[in-house]
């Protein structure tokens, strides 16, 4: 009985429990003076699931703690899914804000523009001034001052079975439409017979992916009018790579309908199992590639291609900004390991360990010469980002553009959702 | 389940409490008092502020720069007018309505019906089935998640094989979370699967205090089960049904963990939103605090007006 009324109350408390859910959020932050260099303070860092190998973190925590006698830095991973709400609530108050922050570069807009993070502008010119890529300075700047700085770029390329090309007598595709025929043959003739066989693995859910087609054919997410934002999937170039997207699922992949953003995000497991002909990733994915099909020299890889046969197409442009929070107590020190970040064994380390291209341009000649840097290099130059609007960050927590592109993948009405999808960005992107 | 019927005992909602003691006149003594304190500090503190700082932010324009220290301006009934219009809103409350309400039946049948079968059941089927159940209930939502997952796992589920081996067009490889109705089916199931416990464990204990002779004479008298059923138990146990079957509606529309993670799994994210994720992502996700302040609000009061009954019932109670 006695339990009884206490679920009773829990009950009620459970009804009242929606208050809870907001109540962690809008402490107003109190800026204390925190540049000092000579407190010891405990850093603490927040780097994104595989941007940093293990290597980089090593060497950054063991130069700062020898460098600054008593202070300690420590590098917390986290998970992509579902980071923007967490810096929203951890930024806000000083109590739990991380001193360090990894930005995706198109969740670095809002929070430049809300003042959740530290200006950068007076250590700009020792991070790397000029040879800070470009693109990404411009993500992470808000009324011409710097708050988060280019950490690195990366850019998808085409991997492929080279022994399955040969076995079907087919060329690299040099068009989007090329691209299409090929993954169709391959799906088609199904080399190794296999169930789940897909010419190539491209997830609904891995909407960065399909921005290829799109950035490629000349379309964007969003365009930016008379200063006021307009989604952008209706305009006629990106509907006409939403049909040459919606062709390759239905004849030259299988795997449109994939929902999983887990699976999505690791394309090269399909691959890995022989059940798929080509997938589209990063150049560091070759290292997750199985031993046997490299050393069987299976493998490759290529640019994506344009519309035309004119050379390369415009992948998305990956990559991460670096900032340093407001609310930190120690922003003085925060700014010391910035400093050791942006300089050369560090930034080196993203080219020879990660694979991605370092947000200081002047290292980035460690990639190496070989084909895959080359290539690598060749799609992060034609690479196009997502729209630097303030409040980007919010269509992408909102999942407009994830549902429209999954909606796609499961060839639903692609003039219809886009609509939709475009009236929904155009209020996001320009409500205050 | 009538009102009636919990008049048939006084005194408390479960069966066989014996009646308190009528309280004799006593010394003013300060001791009771200092010993509810911290209770009362905890519930003040833990619930009261955020419940009243939602209600601050209901009526301010409350953004992500108010978030990082912009003074938040009053806006009246602003958030308010602008969650009512919105269609994204009543879709969602429609959505989240029928989801509990068609939740809370099947756990209730369910679990009334498991609760009359573990009676019949031989004492060491009882335990066994009991002790199933208790796993069931005490599991940890995630990990029943995961399991759920598994099971409904396009490639490689046992649900999407065993339907493909009955010779089911189209089921293999058929991708459960990518068609609202199939989601909420599964999240259903889930829902259901982990409330059942609770209600048949109340439910039997209930069960289990009714006279035997009653049910002796009317056997005599020619009842049949469904009459017994009818006539003698659920009027006996009514108080108990009403509370849980209230408590099961709470629960089921304030659903989220369960929506939240298979929302994960499969890219529907708007058709598949009930009240509480709605509400993050308004708020959390989409850095707009005071509408979905207002939103959370509307959805207390959704909840108090459903369960307004138990709520006044279980305030008479503690003036006994």
């Amino acid at each position: 009985m006695k339990e009884l009324s206490r679920r009773g109350l829990l009950g009620l408390g459970g009804a009242l429990g929606a208050a809870a859910l907001l109540s962690a959020c809008g402490e107003a932050s109190g800026s204390a003076s925190s540049d000092s260099l000579s407190t010891p303070a405990k850093l603490r860092v927040w780097f994104m699931k595989d941007s940093v190998s293990d290597k980089a973190q090593a060497w950054l925590k063991q130069e700062f703690e020898k460098k600054f006698q008593g202070s300690t830095l420590t590098i917390e991973q986290q998970e992509w899914d579902g980071i923007v709400p967490k810096l929203q609530t951890a930024l806000a108050s000083p109590e739990s804000t991380p001193d360090i922050i990894e930005l995706g570069n198109t969740q670095a807009p809002t929070f430049c523009a809300v003042g959740a993070l530290a200006d950068l502008s007076g250590v700009k010119e020792e991070l790397g001034g000029a040879n800070l890529t470009k693109s990404l300075v411009e993500l992470g700047s808000f009324e011409n001052k710097m708050y988060a700085a280019p950490f690195y770029a990366g850019s998808r390329i085409v991997f492929y079975r080279k022994d399955m090309f040969q076995e079907l007598g087919l060329a690299i595709p040099k068009t989007i439409d090329e691209l299409t025929a090929v993954a169709t043959k391959i799906q088609a003739g199904n080399p190794e017979k296999n169930a789940h066989f897909s010419g190539m693995f491209l997830p609904g859910i891995s909407s960065q992916s399909a921005f290829a087609w799109v950035f490629s054919n000349g379309g964007r997410l969003a365009v930016q009018k008379d200063g006021k934002w307009e989604g952008s999937l209706s305009s006629p170039e990106s509907q006409k790579a939403i049909a040459q997207l919606q062709q390759l699922w239905k004849t030259g992949s299988t795997t449109g309908t994939i929902t999983d953003s887990t699976i999505g995000s690791q394309p090269y497991t399909a691959f890995n199992t022989g059940e798929a002909g080509m997938f589209f990733g990063f150049n560091f994915h070759l290292k997750k590639i199985k031993k046997e099909l490299l050393d069987a020299g299976k493998v490759g890889y290529f640019n994506f291609p344009s519309p035309k046969s004119d050379g390369a197409g415009n992948p998305f442009a990956g990559g991460s900004n670096v900032a340093i929070s407001n609310n930190s107590k120690a922003r003085g020190l925060a700014k010391e390991a910035l400093k050791l970040i942006f300089s050369k064994p560090f930034q080196e380390f993203f080219a020879t360990e990660g694979g991605w291209v370092p947000g200081n341009l002047n290292y980035a000649a460690a990639l190496g010469q070989d084909e895959l840097s080359k290539v690598t290099i060749e799609a992060v130059r034609n690479s196009v980002g997502t729209p630097a609007a303030k409040n980007w960050a919010l269509v992408e927590s909102a999942k407009v553009v994830d549902d429209f592109f999954v909606a796609m993948g499961a060839l639903k009405d692609p003039v219809g959702l886009a609509k939709t999808a475009d009236a929904k960005m155009t209020e996001i992107l320009n409500s205050k | 389940m009538t009102v009636t019927s919990t008049r048939a005992k006084p005194g408390g909602i479960l069966p066989g409490r014996p009646e308190p003691p009528a309280p004799k006149k006593r010394r003013r003594n300060p001791l009771p008092y200092l010993l509810l304190l911290p209770a009362v500090l905890i519930v003040l503190v833990d619930m009261g502020y955020p419940l009243l700082r939602q209600i601050t932010m209901a009526f301010q324009h409350f953004s992500l720069e108010q978030q990082f220290g912009k003074p938040a301006e009053f806006v009246g009934l602003d958030n308010f007018t602008r969650v009512l219009g919105d269609s994204a809103f009543w879709l969602t409350l429609g959505r989240s309505l029928a989801f509990c309400l068609v939740c809370a039946a099947l756990t209730m049948a369910i679990g009334i019906g498991g609760a009359l079968l573990l009676t019949k059941l031989s004492r060491a089927v009882s335990v066994f089935v009991q002790a199933a159940m208790l796993l069931a209930w005490a599991m940890p939502v995630l990990s029943s998640l995961q399991v759920f997952q598994w099971i409904f796992d396009s490639r490689s589920g046992v649900v999407d094989w065993s339907l493909a081996g009955l010779g089911l067009q189209g089921m293999a490889g058929y991708n459960w979370f990518s068609n609202p109705v199939t989601f909420f089916a599964v999240a259903a199931i889930l829902v259901i699967w982990m409330s059942v416990p609770l209600v048949v464990f109340m439910v039997y204990a209930s069960v289990t205090q009714i006279d035997e002779s009653m049910l002796e004479a009317s056997t005599l008298d020619g009842a049949n089960g469904w009459k017994q059923f009818r006539e003698i138990t659920v009027p006996t146990i009514a108080p108990v049904l009403l509370l849980v079957t209230i408590l099961e509606i709470i629960w089921d529309l304030r659903v989220f963990t369960q929506i939240f993670i298979l929302q994960k799994n499969g890219g529907i994210t708007e058709q598949t939103n009930v009240l509480g994720t709605y509400v993050y992502q308004v708020g959390l996700s989409g850095g707009d605090y005071g509408v979905a302040s207002a939103t959370a609000l509307i959805m207390l009061l959704i909840t108090l007006l459903l369960t307004w009954r138990y709520v006044t019932q279980f305030l008479k109670q503690g003036e006994v």
